[in-house]
């Protein structure tokens, strides 16, 4: 089990290089990750983008790009229809977001999910590392789903869930988030929450699902243990649980695990050291996917 | 934040008289007598008879001033203690061990209770233990999806806080999703109407900016690597949330994971009310008794 942050940095350094596709990196951050992230030997990069942008983002880095195979396209949707394409033809081990709105991944990502018929839902998971908690935490959904209904939320347990089997958390915890707070009315997460409890409760899904529905609970008593999943009830809670690293200290990183494999999900505001640990999740995952053969059959 | 709150902000004037209704919990009963203790009010207590004659057996001869009255069901004491606060011989409510429901709902009826119409909303304050700074964070209670018109009066009742506690020009991050406005995201429409608002000095001196998602709200350098020229991102004193959902998750998370002291104020009625909310620590519970002694 990977307990936290440096495990999979250790694990990323041996069993990669990973095959890495960077959507468009376009930015001095994104390339400054892409650089540390070959130096460790995570990923073995492949770049799809703009030339000259992505000249310009690699100027003083000290970081010769000339010897990256890249492929050149602007438009932001090619570009990532092309770098999805391509880990769905296991060209490439995992992708990484790069210099482009997260839409036109998401929205490539489904086109081949739907074209094979495998999944109808996709979601994007942080993992969270934080002080004095013994284990990583993931927070999903963090970026498709803007109100999940029921199913929407049973599929998104499930990717987390199989996410974290991939860092070796073979039973996970969830716990079901609602503000349901005794006034006004019984809000749906609550009912979400109660539903999912009796439909998963006796674990038959490989993961448990808790009683508690708030941080509070779980991290007011020593007695209770956080969980190793959060399921926010929606998107604008589940990114901001995400992205406290500014004003907590936590630190996190967040992944889009499609039946393909990984893609490496930074925010367009993130800085190099959290993109370089994005990069490191992927190319574990991506090289779990490949030792327990579970990846896509093509 | 009970020492910070004792020390800056002395009371002034006579001890208010604040009454607990349904008194049945303890600890919210041990919390009214520590306020007493630290001379901060004077308590009245209801509830049924057993109760009030362990409170006068237990706190009697400590406190002169103690006013017991005998209500055998948490509806009627309620029901009484809005009715003396009307009638101006109470100055605070202090929710006791009764369902928030049954409570807010009477509390904040126009006509029977202690607000006006559309007027109320729930500010956490959390204190950072580096600083000693405030952040608040609302609507973390009343609001389940508040619209635009709750919104501006969610930013309204934050800012007389914020003024309360001495925050000169305060900071105000509405949030949204993502920090550019799409017509088709309403929280996103509504943060730009309330910067607009700002702008134009609709909100005085204070400076509302928005939208704004978490990473740039909360820091300066995230925000520029997004673009966003405003001093607001990275110096933030309130936060307004789109939802509950958030609102409760972001609270939480600052306050048991972060670890920074937290309280709450009912913000809006007419005369203060404290609502008992789970999860707020003893000390900070009195905090709330002093906070509300500030709203006077």
């Amino acid at each position: 089990m990977i307990n936290d942050f440096a495990g999979i940095y250790q694990l990323a350094k041996e069993k990669g290089p990973g095959k890495l596709v960077v959507l468009a990196p376009e930015d001095r951050e994104f390339m400054n990750a892409v650089k540390i992230a070959r130096h460790e030997g995570y990923v073995e990069p492949i770049f799809i983008g703009n030339l000259e942008k992505m000249q310009i983002a690699a100027e003083g880095l000290d970081f010769n790009i000339d010897q990256i195979k890249k492929v050149f396209l602007n438009d932001p949707q090619e570009i990532a229809d092309y770098g999805i394409a391509m880990l769905f033809k296991k060209e490439t081990d995992l992708v990484s977001k790069g210099q482009i709105p997260t839409s036109y991944i998401y929205r490539a990502v489904i086109k081949e999910e739907q074209k094979r018929g495998i999944k109808n839902n996709i979601s994007v998971t942080s993992l969270l590392e934080i002080p004095g908690c013994d284990h990583i935490v993931a927070v999903t959904d963090v970026g498709v789903n803007i109100t999940p209904d029921y199913e929407a939320k049973a599929e998104i347990i499930k990717d987390a869930v199989s996410l974290m089997n991939l860092l070796g958390y073979d039973f996970p915890q969830v716990v079901v988030l609602s503000a349901n707070r005794g006034y006004g009315p019984t809000l749906q997460s609550y009912l979400d929450a109660q539903r999912l409890r009796e439909e998963y409760g006796d674990g038959n899904g490989g993961f448990e699902i808790r009683p508690e529905h708030s941080v509070a609970e779980l991290f007011d008593s020593v007695k209770v243990s956080p969980p190793h999943v959060f399921l926010a009830p929606e998107l604008d809670t589940g990114n901001i649980m995400a992205k406290l690293n500014y004003v907590i200290p936590v630190k996190r990183c967040a992944t889009l695990l499609c039946s393909a494999g990984p893609v490496a999900i930074p925010s367009r505001s993130d800085f190099t050291e959290s993109i370089v640990r994005d990069m490191a999740l992927g190319a574990v995952l991506a090289a779990r996917i490949k030792e327990k053969n579970i990846g896509l059959k093509i | 934040m009970l020492n910070y709150l004792r020390s800056k902000f002395p009371r002034r004037g006579e001890k208010p008289k604040v009454i607990l209704a349904p008194a049945k919990d303890q600890n919210v009963i041990d919390v009214l007598f520590k306020a007493v203790e630290l001379d901060i009010c004077r308590p009245v207590i209801t509830g049924n008879r057993e109760l009030l004659a362990e409170v006068a057996q237990k706190y009697g001869p400590a406190v002169s001033e103690l006013e017991l009255l005998e209500q055998p069901g948490d509806f009627e004491s309620i029901k009484l203690a809005v009715s003396m606060i009307k009638d101006n011989r109470a100055d605070i409510l202090v929710q006791g061990d009764t369902g928030h429901n049954d409570f807010l709902n009477l509390v904040l009826d126009p006509e029977k209770g202690l607000a006006r119409k559309n007027s109320c909303s729930y500010i956490s304050l959390l204190m950072s233990p580096k600083d000693n700074r405030f952040t608040m964070i609302t609507d973390t209670f009343i609001h389940t999806l508040p619209n635009l018109q709750e919104k501006y009066v969610i930013v309204e009742n934050a800012l007389r806080l914020a003024s309360m506690l001495k925050i000169d020009k305060p900071k105000v991050a509405v949030l949204a999703a993502i920090e550019k406005v799409n017509p088709r995201i309403v929280s996103t429409v509504d943060a730009a109407v309330l910067s607009k608002m700002s702008e134009r000095k609709q909100f005085g001196d204070a400076i509302v900016e928005g939208p704004l998602d978490i990473d740039c709200a909360t820091s300066r350098e995230a925000a520029a690597r997004k673009k966003l020229d405003s001093v607001v991102p990275g110096d933030v004193d309130i936060y307004v949330v789109p939802n509950v959902e958030s609102g409760y998750a972001f609270s939480q998370m600052l306050a048991f994971i972060g670890k920074m002291p937290h309280a709450g104020v009912l913000a809006g009625t007419v005369k203060p009310v404290v609502v008992n909310v789970p999860f707020i620590g003893f000390e900070e519970k009195v905090a709330e008794i002093i906070l509300s002694t500030m709203l006077l």
